[in-house]
């Protein structure tokens, strides 16, 4: 009992490590410069209720070699981890529900003076910020079909409230072009990380039942997972299982969730004469299906031998 | 097999095999229509290998867990003998990219730029030849072929633009030449050359009065004292028993005194055009010879052929800069309490002055695209603003082309081929601009920013620090150069942390009896795209540490700070990796 304890403690412990892990580098990398504390706090609550499968699935990979070194029984490790990562991903779905996160505000940045700012083709470069004054502004247009392409005042006009120089005739923005919101998972063609998030927003509206089934097919599918990814005679292979094993999980579940397979699964369970079940219904049990094939296939696998 | 030989086996295996994969991925990824075929494999090759270096983290905690995983041993013992080896094939790879990937770099920047010159210039020759505009045709062709005279369809266009031009020929069409601008009414010029045409009159040279009247009434047609003065000299040399050839020699005899006075007011650009001229006709005439000599000598400084500045755009080109120039280049700023409206404050986080502390800009330099040679910068659409003490603007100078070398600014310049093409620089205002200023600017110093602002990866480590130095009193940001600066100082950090983490996994996950089925290796694409994940997350979090270290320590403080964290990171690892001799049973030790 004293093992399984210091399991479902690492288990934790490794939740809470991969939650803050990621979502430091979901907050730090898509605050834009100027963000105050109140910004990056009101953020990174924001990103762990957006994130947080992603350290439930981590956790579950991690815990299950835990549970099983400790307890030796992959029963046990297996059901260990679905209860676990289960009880992590329904609370979270809770907190999801009570709209902790303050809404983002992020302080606005001030204008740089002193170096060359470049936004798209155009540059500028200010000496200074006087309340409405731009001293020593000069901008340069570079794509412009005739000189001249550069623009000197020693004092021009400056909007504070639009961020714009005035240069004569021409105006200048005075920061630098926002870069792309940054996400933290990659891109990829026909299956962006954003799904993750619009899966769970998705969920919000869903009853505590549906919400509950759901959490638990990604939990068996990722406990699944787990152990069929420790059955390799060489434990190694078994390690690089595993992370591919999260890598899977995450975009199976974003692919499943995306509105084209949710689509496909409504038509699938119309055609199988339930038509009121819902889309997110069938995906779970989809999920919760596989899930059961790998945990039955870790099972009945000879046990490996002790390293 | 001893772990260290086993690590240098496995690190070549995996990196071997990881640069194929990425060689095939680059051949794969390659697109004929914007990589031409003779750079082809060249831009391949150093893609791969870009690649490879920035996978090199994954690849070494892949080929370290591989070594050490499928060993047999006391963990103690492996754990020790494999320490050495491994940091010294770490600092071997670290050493190797940090020097050869800015190199790399250039080159596949280069094959890619040059490439797409080479089929814009495809693109023009085909619509110019289309459009029956040979002269453009011609212009445009001879950019392609600077790059790639063999491929095959610069030949073709070749084939086409040649049969066109001889068409044009016989039909007399229009020919890629270039036609002499006619001269522009000039009264107050027209003036000056009849009185020098009357001074000639009056010591009896009457071909130099003949040409200096010709030359008055060119420039102002209506001026009828010229006209007159330049029959008297006619009628004179005539009396005087000359001939139809008299009046051809007369002729040249003319330009060379116009040659040759242009040389003499210091317009060498002029006088090359002339003498090369004038060359053509008489190549053996002594005068000019001697004096086209003088004129290219003189040339050199006060101009330059665009030529020069194509060749060094051709190599390599920098788009869009602008910079303060400081009217003090080497030391450091100085405080104008007095009068900030005329300077500019030190950049925030910048060491270089405390904020109260202003530069003083001598001039504003702005250009589309820059160009370098070891001696010299080449400026293509270049503006020029100076700066009086006040901060108000004196001079705003405009040139198509400018060569800035031995301290001197120079905004005249010259086909060497055509002289008669001259770009000649104005006032943005109108009216005629000085041909040159002195400058204190530093054409390394120039290109150091110009490289660590566009492209910091393809610049040496130690330009990079120095562009970084430097950047705030040209009036640059100095992000650019310390993103870069931090991201090679991270790859060390990220090759030899991999390297402790491959070391813990490889001893932690070995296999009972440390015999590894055949079978297992068939997963090693997998292990490969796990190990790939994990350096990916890695990456990412590293950059953002970057990131934030650069918004708080912008200038090279960060480099100390990102370094000391990095440390730590290390040091955890290590002591992570130290610890595992806990979890792995002994009992199947050899």
């Amino acid at each position: 009992m004293k093992n399984w304890f210091g399991a479902a403690g690492r288990f934790c412990a490794d939740f809470l490590l991969v939650l803050i892990l990621v979502v430091a580098i979901a907050t730090l990398g898509a605050s834009p410069a100027g963000t105050d504390a109140g910004g990056l706090l009101a953020a990174a609550i924001a990103a762990a209720l957006r994130l947080f499968p992603i350290a439930a699935i981590a956790a579950i990979f991690l815990g299950y070699h835990a549970f099983e070194r400790r307890t030796g029984r992959r029963f046990l490790s297996l059901l260990s981890v679905l209860v676990l990562g289960f009880g992590v991903l329904v609370g979270f779905t809770e907190l999801r529900r009570l709209d902790l996160a303050p809404g983002l505000r992020y302080g606005k940045p001030l204008p740089p003076y002193g170096m060359v700012v470049e936004n798209g083709t155009s540059s500028l470069l200010v000496g200074h910020y006087e309340g409405s004054s731009a001293v020593l502004a000069l901008g340069y247009e570079a794509d412009a079909q005739e000189a001249p392409r550069l623009f000197y005042s020693p004092r021009a006009e400056y909007s504070p409230e639009t961020g714009t120089v005035r240069i004569g005739s021409h105006a200048f923005k005075s920061l630098e072009a926002a870069e792309p919101a940054w996400r933290f998972l990659p891109s990829i063609p026909g299956l962006e990380g954003r799904r993750l998030d619009e899966r769970l927003a998705g969920l919000d509206g869903l009853q505590l039942p549906l919400a509950l089934i759901v959490a638990g097919g990604m939990a068996f599918l990722a406990a699944g997972l787990a152990g069929f990814a420790s059955l390799p005679r060489w434990p190694l292979v078994g390690f690089f299982f595993g992370l591919a094993g999260v890598v899977i999980l995450v975009l199976l579940d974003a692919a499943l969730m995306s509105p084209p397979a949710l689509l496909l699964a409504g038509k699938l369970a119309a055609k199988l004469g339930l038509a009121k079940v819902a889309g997110p219904l069938v995906v779970a049990c989809l999920e919760a299906f596989l899930g059961l094939v790998f945990t039955v296939l870790a099972l009945v696998a000879g046990r490996r031998e002790a390293e | 097999m001893k772990p260290g030989k086993r690590i240098l086996g496995a690190t070549i295996l995996v990196d071997g095999l990881a640069f194929l994969v990425f060689f095939a991925l680059a051949a794969y990824e390659r697109n004929a229509n914007v990589i031409i075929p003779s750079y082809a494999l060249k831009w391949e090759l150093s893609k791969a290998f870009l690649d490879l270096a920035w996978w090199l983290p994954a690849l070494q905690f892949l080929a370290l867990a591989l070594a050490l995983g499928s060993m047999a041993g006391k963990s103690e013992s492996l754990l020790r003998d494999s320490i050495l080896p491994g940091v010294l094939v770490s600092a071997l790879l670290a050493a190797a990219v940090l020097i050869l990937a800015p190199d790399m770099e250039t080159r596949r920047y280069s094959y890619l730029d040059l490439s797409g010159r080479f089929n814009k210039a495809l693109a023009d020759t085909r619509a110019a030849l289309g459009d029956g505009r040979l002269v453009d045709a011609r212009s445009s062709y001879g950019a392609l072929a600077s790059i790639d005279r063999l491929d095959s369809r610069a030949v073709e266009l070749e084939t086409r633009l040649v049969n066109a031009e001889i068409k044009a020929a016989r039909g007399g069409g229009p020919r890629a030449a270039a036609a002499v601008a006619a001269p522009l009414r000039d009264p107050k010029a027209a003036r000056e050359e009849l009185a020098k045409a009357e001074d000639y009159f009056r010591q009896r040279d009457f071909y130099s009065a003949n040409w200096h009247a010709k030359k008055a009434l060119s420039l102002e047609p209506s001026l009828a004292e010229a006209r007159v003065l330049a029959d008297r000299a006619w009628g004179e040399i005539l009396a005087s028993g000359g001939s139809a050839a008299d009046a051809e020699k007369a002729a040249f005899f003319g330009r060379k005194v116009e040659a040759f006075g242009y040389l003499q007011s210091g317009d060498a650009v002029s006088a090359y055009r002339l003498f090369s001229e004038m060359s053509r006709e008489k190549p053996s005439d002594a005068d000019v010879r001697r004096y086209l000599t003088e004129s290219l000598a003189a040339l050199e400084t006060s101009g330059f052929f665009k030529d020069e500045a194509d060749a060094a755009a051709a190599a390599r080109v920098f788009p869009r800069f602008l910079i303060l120039v400081p009217a003090t280049p080497a030391t450091p700023a100085t405080p104008v309490a007095a009068a900030p409206q005329a300077g500019l404050p030190a950049p925030r986080g910048s060491a270089a002055a405390p904020a109260s502390t202003y530069l003083r800009p001598a001039a504003i330099l702005a250009a589309r695209e820059v160009a370098f040679t070891p001696e010299s910068a080449f400026f293509f659409d270049l503006e020029y603003i100076t700066l009086g003490s006040e901060g108000g603007e004196i001079l705003h100078i405009v040139a198509p082309y400018a060569k800035l070398a031995a301290g001197k600014l120079f905004f005249e310049s010259v086909e060497r081929e055509r002289p008669e093409t001259v770009f000649m620089p104005s006032l943005a205002s109108g009216g005629a601009a000085p041909l040159f200023v002195e400058s204190r600017l530093d054409v390394l110093t120039l290109y150091r920013l110009a490289a660590g602002l566009r492209q910091p990866a393809s610049s040496s480590t130690l330009d990079l620090f120095q562009g970084a130095v430097a950047a705030p009193r040209y009036g640059l940001s100095q992000k650019p150069f310390m993103a870069e600066l931090l991201r090679r100082l991270g790859l060390p950090f990220a090759i030899f942390g991999a390297a402790a983490l491959g070391t813990l996994v490889g001893i932690r996950f070995r296999p009972a009896g440390g015999k590894v089925a055949k079978a297992a290796w068939l997963a090693l694409p997998v292990m490969a795209a796990g190990a790939a994940f994990f350096y990916y997350v890695g990456e990412a979090a590293d950059r953002l540490l970057s990131d934030w270290v650069l918004r708080i320590l912008p200038g090279p403080l960060s480099l100390a700070a990102s370094a000391g964290l990095r440390a730590v990171v290390l040091a955890i690892l290590v002591m992570i990796a130290a610890s595992l001799r806990r979890h792995v049973p002994e009992a199947e030790g050899d």
